[in-house]
């Protein structure tokens, strides 16, 4: 583009402002014509590029880059935060190419987690209700004052024995371990969830089969996917499954979707079946029944991993214990689930039943599956959903193979902490009354429901990124019990931003969003190990840029905080003399006798890490360190079939 | 070099990763998209499924919008990138009409055009597009299409792929990997019913300006919506032929889309074409009269003729100017000039037009003869200019089809001279003895009349080659513009005044024919501006 030799004689006379071209000067990062993903790791610290809203003018902006992790479902996924040094601002949050379960790339939350940071509407400050509780009158208050006034209040509650008055309810946990170390640190049952509205259907049907309450379906490898509702669109580890859901259809599998809604994955998949809600089951006993029927499962995977003897002797003590004995009786057993019988359960039809039932007999080991709420949670006996799921599973022998599915727990981190509590030695009947024996997690609904009727009270009540009030069934019951005090003396609600719920709070503190904030993260995304760390990344820029602080809240907007610090900063509160049993519990490692610090609690993890240190050492950096500046770590690669390795003698 | 995109829809889920990341980087206002991502369902259920369908700039090797932008915005980079420079723009939303696949739109907080401009900024470094880096399928390669080691090459050389609109000859550097007509040509499928924020006339886009006023009262919003859903529906006939296109196939619908980005040129573009008629066509009709000896040889008529062309060229230039998303930039038409742009030629021709009737009668006042007959001729061929080149102008807004008729330039010449003996029966009451009406100016404008009917006919009787083409003719004759196209603009604006002309000489009935005549090309223009417009781009 050259200008006009008329362009050039009005902007010299200055009818028409004279526009600049600009020399950019920065040197790219390939060969003309070549294209990279992200700035190299050596440049993180001091990441210089234009700046897209002046362009074509070139503007150059300085960014530290910061790794950190999504915030906005389970997934941890990676993010990249680009801090602008000017300004001490996030710009914008790309992947992180170093994160195993994301590998660079995101969803569409992930990139609009600066609209959450940007927020007008967001909580800034601690906050103190006056006034009448949901009054939605609030006063302005120092962390200190919080800290102090609930810790007073636990710290009574601890001493006069009413352990079981503590709670903690969490919506969303996207940490490992933490919280369960502090509350048995308390020494209470505390632990309240919203699992009984959401996963705990699905995971009764996976753990019965095998303890593990999770599937991880190896996608990428599979020949045959088959989806219980919308895993590419929505679920547990959206973006990273997606990711592989695709690469595996690339690589040949076919996809089968089980959901009654025409979403995005019904419409990517080879097979739709668009099962009538609360039918899945039978759709998956008649695929049983034809593998059983055509001999297409897999007898050495059954002959060895399933208790097939016990079965006959119980069922049928009179035959001979043959396996082929075992799978007539399985037969029998399965008779009536043919794929008629299934297409008037679901309306599915048969002929698609009979043609996915041939596929994933000829997947055999690389059969991959998920299920997790939707059909699960959201109908009765939706826990059968899972547990015929898996049957398939067993039926081909595709548990823990490659394109197989694993248990969860293969594909997850657990860390070692620098302190283990003992065993809490309350049982809190608010959470797991006694009338409900299979209760596979807390009976969370009924809450306000037990406290009206007199079971017992809260004296000290966290909620956390949880809003009963609004996606519980009965969100006035809520509100009721909430505006009660004596059934909430003081509910303190832990969230990012404004909810129902936390209108209905005494105190409602701040917690930082996905890059204000420490976590540790690990998930089953794949075959493998891996962990992420998420970490408040105005911190850490201003730490490689020399400047320390004491506690994130001082860096973050505001006086936005995190749980991680204000749960060690309360728990030495709770118990300033030690004469609680509290205090040890959050001493350092390092420095005897005194509080630990966020940066030694994970230092201790990273540290006993498996094979972290020396990865870190051979970069020259300490475990932390090394975490701080690539964000993730893998733990393990391929981690198939590790029912068939041999127990060590201390296992 | 040339850089281009593959949209694999074997791997796309539709998730809009695409949309927020391209947001996220380069800080986009709400309403407004520089990519989306349209999700049309097809079939019945069973047998049915969504499609999704990346929509942004093409960076088309023949690109329209760079043809037709008047100041240069909009220009290649030697890499193949279709890239903007807002400093320049001045807001006139030719591009947006010139663009045939709707990638672009008026910025709310600049006031100016934008697009994806393929992260131009982390090209230059060397980094991916955003959307590129976001995206969780690898759905979306970039790459140099000429260099054979890379991704985009083998892809392009190995697969099927298609492009949006290939017809317009464009040759866009999108392509699609299984893309399916069904979503990715728009005439497919119905707009979608209006909602809250599916509408950018509900205040964003070019619209913004007014998002104060919908603020504020519940009226103004329910009026907004309503006027919205009247912007997107194609009412009557056009409904007739999209199930003409359809039968055998199931009907398509939009499930997801961006906002709809309304009526961008509006009254004010009508009322430019309607006042640059006047002001041309009165002095075509005076040098016609005045060489064949027909009439109007007095001062008298000169002088109006010359006061009449000025002060119509200059409501013409007035109305240019209000038309822009930023009028403080007019001067840029003519002082930054892409001579390529019927907008810039058009600008110079009103410019020299008007410089030539004041030439004119500055020589007429000093009676320098010599110099006003010289003058004389020119401004007769700028007057037919000035009256023709919109037809261009329309003709490089590649995206409406009904503007690329060829009839389009005779339609606005016979208009102007229209125009011309309309002005001259309205002037005669004022000053009878300037302009004797009952002769010849009756008969030129019923001549005028029947011509501009025969060309009417022409226009709507021929087929129309495109389906967009058709759909507007359809709207015109038979849907929502059928009640002012045939008693507003052929039964007031042409009838009448024929009958009128035909059965009285008096001067009364002369000017109401002449002021008829006017209204009728006024109504004419404005369903010529806005039908075409109401076609939905993507």
């Amino acid at each position: 583009m050259s200008k006009t030799i008329i362009e050039k004689f009005a902007e010299s006379i200055g009818i028409i402002p004279k526009l600049e071209k600009e020399e950019g000067g920065l040197d790219r990062l390939t060969e003309a014509g070549d294209l990279t993903k992200f700035p190299p790791i050596e440049k993180w610290d001091n990441w210089v590029e234009y700046e897209a809203k002046a362009w074509p003018l070139k503007e150059k902006k300085n960014y530290a880059i910061v790794p950190t992790t999504c915030f906005n479902c389970e997934s941890a996924c990676g993010l990249t935060a680009y801090i602008d040094k000017e300004t001490m601002r996030v710009r914008k949050f790309e992947g992180n190419p170093y994160h195993p379960g994301s590998r660079g790339r995101n969803c569409a939350k992930g990139p609009a987690t600066v609209n959450q940071l940007n927020d007008p509407d967001r909580i800034l400050y601690p906050m103190k209700r006056v006034g009448n509780r949901g009054d939605g009158k609030w006063e302005r208050v120092s962390w200190d004052a919080a800290l102090d006034d609930i810790a007073a209040r636990i710290r009574k509650a601890l001493q006069e024995g009413r352990n079981n008055e503590v709670a903690y309810h969490v919506g969303r946990p996207g940490h490992e371990g933490y919280m369960d170390r502090v509350l048995q640190a308390w020494g209470i049952d505390g632990h309240n969830s919203h699992t009984n509205i959401c996963s705990s259907g699905a995971r009764f049907g996976y753990a019965i089969w095998y303890g593990h309450d999770r599937p991880s379906p190896d996608h990428a490898n599979a020949k045959f996917i088959l989806l219980v509702s919308a895993h590419l669109e929505s679920g547990h580890y959206f973006n990273p499954h997606a990711q592989r859901i695709i690469e595996g259809k690339m690589a040949g599998a076919k996809l089968c979707t089980m959901d009654p809604r025409l979403s995005n994955t019904a419409s990517m998949s080879d097979y739709w079946m668009p099962s009538y809600p609360g039918t899945e089951a039978a759709v998956l006993l008649a695929i049983a029944k034809i593998i059983l029927d055509e001999g297409w499962y897999n007898r050495a995977y059954l002959e060895n991993w399933v208790n097939w003897q016990e079965f006959l002797k119980a069922t049928r003590p009179d035959q001979e214990r043959t396996f082929e004995n075992f799978i007539l009786a399985v037969r029998e057993e399965y008779r009536e689930y043919t794929p008629e019988y299934a297409e008037k359960e679901s309306g599915v039809k048969a002929a698609m039943i009979r043609e996915t039932a041939k596929l994933i007999g000829e997947a055999g080991t690389r059969f991959a599956s998920h299920n997790w709420r939707s059909a699960g949670s959201g109908n009765l006996g939706g826990w059968a959903v899972a547990r015929c799921l898996h049957f398939l599973h067993v039926l081909t022998g595709s548990v823990g193979t490659v394109g197989g599915t694993a248990p969860n727990t293969w594909n997850k981190f657990h860390p070692e902490f620098f302190d283990k509590p003992p065993a809490q030695k309350f049982w809190n009947e608010l959470h797991f009354p006694k009338e409900y024996p299979l209760a596979f997690f807390e009976m969370s609904f009924l809450l306000p429901h037990m406290l009206k009727e007199g079971r017992g009270k809260m004296d000290t009540y966290f909620s956390r990124v949880f809003n009963p009030v609004w996606t519980y069934p009965d969100g006035f019951m809520w509100m009721e019990a909430f505006k009660d005090e004596s059934l909430f003396g003081c509910h303190v609600a832990l969230t990012p931003t404004w909810s129902e719920t936390a209108y209905f709070a005494d105190y409602v503190l701040p917690m930082g969003l996905a890059s204000e904030r420490h976590d540790l993260n690990s998930y089953e995304t794949h075959s493998g190990v891996w962990i992420a760390f998420r970490q408040p990344v105005l911190r850490e820029a201003a730490r490689r840029m020399g400047k320390n602080f004491t506690f994130t809240y001082e860096v973050n907007p505001g006086e936005v905080w995190e749980e991680d610090e204000f749960w060690i900063e309360l728990s030495w509160r709770i118990d300033p003399d030690g004469s609680l049993g509290v205090k040890k519990h959050f001493e350092s490692p390092y420095r005897k006798g005194e509080k630990i610090t966020i940066d030694e609690y994970y230092q201790y993890i990273f540290e006993h890490t498996k094979g972290l240190p020396e990865t870190a050492a051979k970069e020259g950096l300490s475990a932390l360190d090394y975490m701080r500046r690539y964000g993730a770590f893998v733990v393990e690669e391929n981690s198939y079939l590790k029912n068939e390795q041999l127990l060590k003698p201390e296992q | 070099m040339r850089y281009g995109f593959i949209i694999d829809n074997r791997k796309c889920i539709g998730c809009h990763a695409c949309t927020t990341a391209c947001k996220s980087e380069h800080d986009v206002p709400i309403g407004v998209n520089r990519t989306w991502v349209k999700q049309v369902e097809k079939g019945t259920f069973p047998n049915t499924r969504r499609l999704f369908s990346v929509m942004r700039c093409n960076h088309c090797t023949d690109a329209p919008c760079v043809e037709i932008c008047p100041v240069e915005a909009l220009y290649f980079r030697e890499d193949g990138i279709v890239d903007f420079d807002k400093r320049r723009c001045i807001g006139c939303k030719s591009c947006m009409q010139a663009c045939p696949y709707d990638a672009l739109y008026i910025d709310p907080e600049t006031h100016t055009a934008a697009k994806c401009n393929y992260c131009a900024h982390r090209v230059d470094l060397g980094l991916e597009p955003a959307c590129v880096n976001v995206c969780p399928e690898h759905a979306i390669i970039s790459g140099d299409m000429e260099d054979e080691d890379s991704e985009i090459f083998q892809l392009l050389s190995r697969q099927q792929v298609k492009v949006r609109k290939a017809e317009k000859g464009t040759q866009p550097n999108l392509f699609y990997i299984d893309g399916d007509e069904a979503s990715l040509n728009p005439s497919f499928t119905e707009k979608s019913d209006t909602y809250l924020w599916n509408a950018q006339t509900r205040g964003v886009g070019h619209y913004a300006k007014e998002a104060e006023k919908l603020a504020w009262s519940n009226d103004d919003v329910l009026k907004a919506v309503m006027q919205a859903n009247g912007q997107n529906s194609l009412e009557g006939g056009s409904v007739k032929s999209i199930e003409l296109m359809l039968a055998g196939a199931e009907k398509a619908r939009r499930a997801y889309d961006a906002p709809n980005k309304g009526i961008l040129w509006g009254w004010e573009v009508s009322a430019y074409v309607l006042t640059k008629a006047i002001s041309a066509g009165v002095f075509m009709v005076l040098f016609m009269a005045n060489f064949f000896n027909w009439g109007l040889d007095s001062d008298g008529a000169l002088w109006w003729t010359l006061g009449t062309a000025l002060v119509f060229l200059g409501l013409t230039g007035a109305f240019l100017v209000k038309d822009l998303d930023r009028p403080d930039r007019f001067l840029n038409v003519i002082f930054r000039p892409q001579w390529k742009s019927w907008l810039v030629r058009g600008g110079y021709g009103i410019t020299f037009y008007g410089g030539l009737l004041t030439l004119i009668a500055v020589a007429a006042y000093f009676n320098w003869q010599t110099i006003a007959d010289f003058a004389k001729i020119i401004t007769l061929l700028l007057s037919v200019f000035v009256a023709i080149y919109t037809a261009f102008l329309f003709a490089q807004a590649k995206g409406r089809d009904f503007w690329q008729s060829p009839t389009l330039a005779l339609h606005m010449l016979i208009h102007s001279l229209m125009a011309g003996a309309a002005s001259f029966l309205l002037l005669a009451v004022l000053d009878q003895s300037s302009f004797e009406t009952g002769g010849f100016l009756n008969n030129f404008l019923m001549i005028g009349i029947r011509l501009n009917l025969l060309i009417m006919f022409f226009e709507f009787l021929t087929p129309h080659m495109t389906e967009d083409a058709h759909r507007t003719a359809d709207m015109i004759l038979k849907g929502r513009y059928s009640r002012l196209f045939w008693l507003g603009a052929i039964g007031l604006g042409n009838v009448l005044p024929l009958f009128l002309l035909t059965f009285s000489n008096q001067n009364m009935t002369s000017a109401l024919a002449g002021l008829f005549a006017l209204a009728g090309i006024y109504l004419t223009e404005k369903i010529w501006v806005e039908a075409p417009q109401r076609i939905p781009l993507s």
